[in-house]
């Protein structure tokens, strides 16, 4: 770098005032804008080999970059908006994030814990990171089940295997039922209490096509307890929700209700 | 200035640097951002959406009380007895009615649907209760922070009613304008706005301050604002790191020019605060183009840190008495102009080593307070001619003459302190610009003299006259050269050296070195104010006379030597006074009759018996 030039970055940062915070915000800006575009090119691409060379390892990247910043960041707040790229962005990463996302959730929850104001967007998005991470995880676990049990059927421990998947499944959604944020807290806004549901209702719908995937392929049908655990998640669910958890792909269900009533 | 304003400033500065960063910060981790949702499970096929909605026991109920289905179940294992159509077929009929009748999701989309579309949300941080202060409240509770701690030291300034309440309501009135509803633009706009208005603000503050005459009316106030601080957002550019350098820009100088152009306008409130309105808009046209320049930082080098704010001033003044020349037709603000000769300012003097910085920014000022002074009938005499263009060409001539003689290796102009240089540049830039028809764009005869008197000055070898000394001959050169065109210089600036002036002063410097070469016991008089004299008055006579002053005879020199040896023959009988009364009348005696007379006793004691021998 030339002499003058670094002079006047230099001085530059110097006469700025507050220079630094305005870079960490610059950064946040970009990466954020940049996690959006691999998101929607992630949500795009079918191919999941393709997937994981590109989308992944993208966000695996710009996590990394996120984390990198936070040593920059003068604030609470930027380090927590930081995390919250960077732990949402690992969670999207798939299996290129799933060695870092706990220590980076880990990172950003003490810093939400300790910080006096809590932005209440980022520090819930941190939270409901690494369950939601888990869920997605457990999902390709069992895409590879059921793609097995398309060649023919299921050995005993991918049965269990498959048990085992749809309990994680419902432990990860209890987990998502406790961080929804109290309704008194009046710092939260609609859109994320909104978000929040949308993720139990999608975390419980996981674990409810697992149970039934399980018990679909289990000779005997599954053991007591656990009938007993997803009873009682269902219930938490539906009383989170405020109604009945409902994993239908369908627009209206009174219109379909009569279309069968019509054809029996 | 008072040393609490000065800490005060200083606090001022630092509060609203990380306000305007916490701005930005805030606007940043604040906006709305993408959420992605949790990845949707794959389809559920009819057989499994049975599994999951008849494993709550509420729902199993409803079938148990149907006996027609409740045989199409296996509760032990969760699922319907087999996966026949007859079998699944009604258990699903009855769930669709379960669901239709508690009104799950029933007549609209249902939430789940809408997830698999969108993949995701924009989510906000806060609610619109819980939101932090918008950017433009933190401004005004920085100006309130501001004007505060003001009304600490300066009670009387920030009272109801008085100038600086009225200087803050027009800033509050014009806040939203300078920042617009733009989301994306409003992090760093508002950052650089907030640093601007508190800047400005404590500038104006200090300025009414300094200044409890000044009277701001409402109208005022708000056109000042408008066209001060609106060119400055307008022009801020769009990167980010222009950004930076641009914030930098107006931290490190938007101070002192506020303070300058509160000032001109307290000593001149009649010009700007009148019914010359055009002088508002001369003065944000002005300001915009100072600072449009100084990103150049090239620019900012050549004029030095107090240069720019000095040929600022300068600046000022003249759009306080001529804001015609700074605003076009339909009073649109001629920014080009000013940036031409701004830049062509720092430009020029680039050019003229010795020139660079604060000098020669002080000796560009000095040129436009002259041309500011004789502007009406300069321009008159050529309307062609753009001001700003006759005004680069004066400070070209002037530093460019001086220039070639301080790197010439003339010794006199070195000896020049940096007041001195700047006295010697306003002598030829003040008479000429009062000469009418010397100055213009393609005219050299300004050069051409400057070159003159610096050539002469460079052979003053022995140093025998000081800076004050060539002060006064130059003065008198160049009011001779003005009187009389072409006489003592060229009317271009070609061969300098061959100037009857410059052969006048050289030919007298050689005579009194010549002299002085026997040192002080060889009696010689002309050295000092005496020898400065001396040129003086053959300057005069040479003005008067010029083509007998150019002979080859070399009239005025003999005349200097003649008087040399007869002072050298009775040192003790001649002073100074003596030396200078002979060579006045005896140059002028030489020139009127072609020759220079026998310097005999008779003659001196006929010409120093009129006023007494010494």
């Amino acid at each position: 770098m030339k002499m003058g030039l670094a002079i006047a970055i230099a001085a530059i940062a110097v006469l700025a005032g507050g220079c630094g915070t305005v870079e960490t915000a610059s950064t946040m800006r970009t990466l954020d804008d940049q996690m959006r575009v691999i998101l929607v090119q992630q949500a795009s691409q079918d191919d999941e080999l393709v997937r994981q060379v590109t989308a992944d390892q993208a966000l695996a990247d710009l996590a990394a970059r996120a984390v990198y910043q936070v040593n920059s960041a003068l604030g609470d707040s930027e380090r927590i908006a930081l995390y919250r790229i960077a732990a949402v962005a690992y969670w999207k990463a798939g299996a290129a994030g799933e060695k870092q996302i706990g220590d980076v959730v880990a990172a950003g929850t003490a810093v939400c814990r300790s910080a006096v104001s809590k932005p209440p967007r980022d520090c819930a998005a941190i939270a409901l990171a690494l369950p939601a991470a888990q869920i997605e995880s457990e999902r390709r676990k069992l895409d590879d089940l059921e793609a097995a049990a398309r060649q023919g059927p299921l050995s005993e421990d991918q049965l269990k295997q498959s048990v085992l998947i749809a309990d994680r499944m419902f432990s990860a959604t209890v987990r998502l039922i406790q961080m929804r944020p109290p309704g008194t807290d009046v710092a939260v806004p609609t859109d994320l209490r909104e978000y929040v549901d949308r993720q139990v209702l999608l975390s419980y719908c996981n674990a409810g096509r697992a149970r039934a995937f399980a018990i679909e392929k289990s000779p005997a049908g599954l053991p007591a307890a656990t009938r007993e655990e997803y009873r009682r998640v269902r219930s938490e669910t539906t009383r989170a929700l405020g109604q009945e958890p409902v994993c239908m792909e369908r627009k209206d269900i009174r219109s379909r209700a009569l279309e069968e009533e019509a054809g029996r | 200035m008072n040393p609490v304003l000065i800490v005060f400033g200083i606090r001022a500065a630092v509060r609203l640097g990380r306000a305007g960063a916490e701005i930005y910060a805030q606007r940043s981790r604040d906006r709305d951002v993408y959420l992605p949702d949790i990845e949707p499970p794959a389809p559920f096929s009819p057989y499994q959406l049975l599994i999951d909605f008849y494993g709550d026991p509420a729902n199993l109920q409803r079938l148990k009380a149907d006996p027609q289905l409740v045989v199409l179940w296996d509760e032990a294992a969760e699922r319907p007895v087999d996966k026949l159509p007859r079998t699944i077929e009604p258990l699903h009929a009855a769930l669709l009615a379960a669901l239709a009748e508690k009104s799950v999701g029933g007549g609209e989309e249902s939430r789940y649907a809408r997830l698999e579309l969108a993949g995701g949300a924009l989510i906000s941080q806060w609610s619109r209760a819980a939101e932090p202060l918008s950017p433009i409240g933190r401004i005004a509770l920085t100006m309130a922070d501001i004007a505060l701690e003001f009304v600490a030291s300066n009670p009387s300034v920030v009272g109801v009613g008085g100038s600086g309440e009225t200087l803050i309501g027009a800033i509050a009135l014009n806040l939203s304008g300078m920042i617009p509803d733009d989301t994306d633009e409003f992090g760093p706009r508002a950052q650089i706005a907030n640093r601007l208005v508190g800047i400005f603000l404590r500038a104006g503050l200090s300025a009414l301050a300094a200044h409890p005459d000044l009277v701001l009316d409402d109208d005022h106030a708000e056109k000042l604002v408008k066209e001060t601080l609106a060119p400055l957002l307008n022009v801020m550019p769009a990167s980010l790191s222009e950004q930076l350098e641009w914030q930098a820009l107006l931290d490190a100088l938007l101070g002192p020019t506020a303070t300058a152009a509160f000032t001109v306008i307290a000593e001149k409130p009649d010009a700007f605060l009148g019914r010359k309105f055009a002088s508002d808009k001369a003065l944000g046209a002005l300001t915009g183009a100072l600072f449009t320049t100084l990103q150049d930082a090239d620019v900012r080098r050549q004029l030095g840190d107090g240069g720019w704010i000095t040929l600022y001033k300068a600046l000022l003044q003249v759009a306080a008495d001529r804001p015609a020349l700074f605003v076009g037709d339909g009073a649109k603000p001629k920014d080009a102009l000013i940036r031409s000769l701004l830049a062509g300012t720092a430009g020029t003097l680039a050019k003229h080593p010795g020139f660079e910085g604060q000098i020669g920014a002080e000796l560009a000022a000095v040129a436009v307070q002259a041309l500011n002074a004789n502007a009406g009938g300069l321009l008159k005499l050529d309307k062609d001619e753009e001001w700003e263009g006759m005004a680069l060409a004066m400070i070209g001539q002037v530093s460019g003459g001086l220039s070639r003689a301080l790197t010439g290796g003339g010794e006199a102009l070195r000896r020049f302190g940096q007041d001195q240089q700047l006295e010697l540049g306003r002598i030829f830039l003040v008479q000429a610009a009062a000469t009418p028809g010397m100055l213009g764009i393609k005219r050299t005869e300004l050069q051409g003299i400057v070159s003159g008197v610096a050539s002469a000055m460079a052979n003053d070898i022995d140093l025998l006259l000081s800076p004050d000394d060539w002060l006064k001959i130059a003065g008198v050169a160049m009011s001779e050269a003005a009187a009389n065109p072409g006489r003592l210089f060229g009317l271009d600036d070609t061969a300098p050296d061959e100037a009857l002036a410059a052969q006048v002063i050289r030919d007298l410097l050689k005579a009194a070195s010549a002299a002085w070469s026997k040192g002080r016991d060889g009696g010689s008089l002309l050295a000092g104010a005496t020898l400065r004299d001396a040129v003086i008055a053959a300057l005069k006579a040479a003005a008067r006379n010029a083509l007998a002053a150019a002979s080859d005879d070399k009239p005025i020199k003999a005349v200097a030597e003649a008087i040399n040896q007869v002072v050298a023959r009775s040192p003790k009988a001649f002073g100074s006074k003596d030396w200078l009364l002979l060579f006045e009348t005896l140059v002028v005696e030489a020139l009127a009759e072609g020759k220079v007379a026998v310097l005999d006793e008779a003659k001196v004691m006929a010409i120093l018996g009129k006023r007494g021998v010494t």
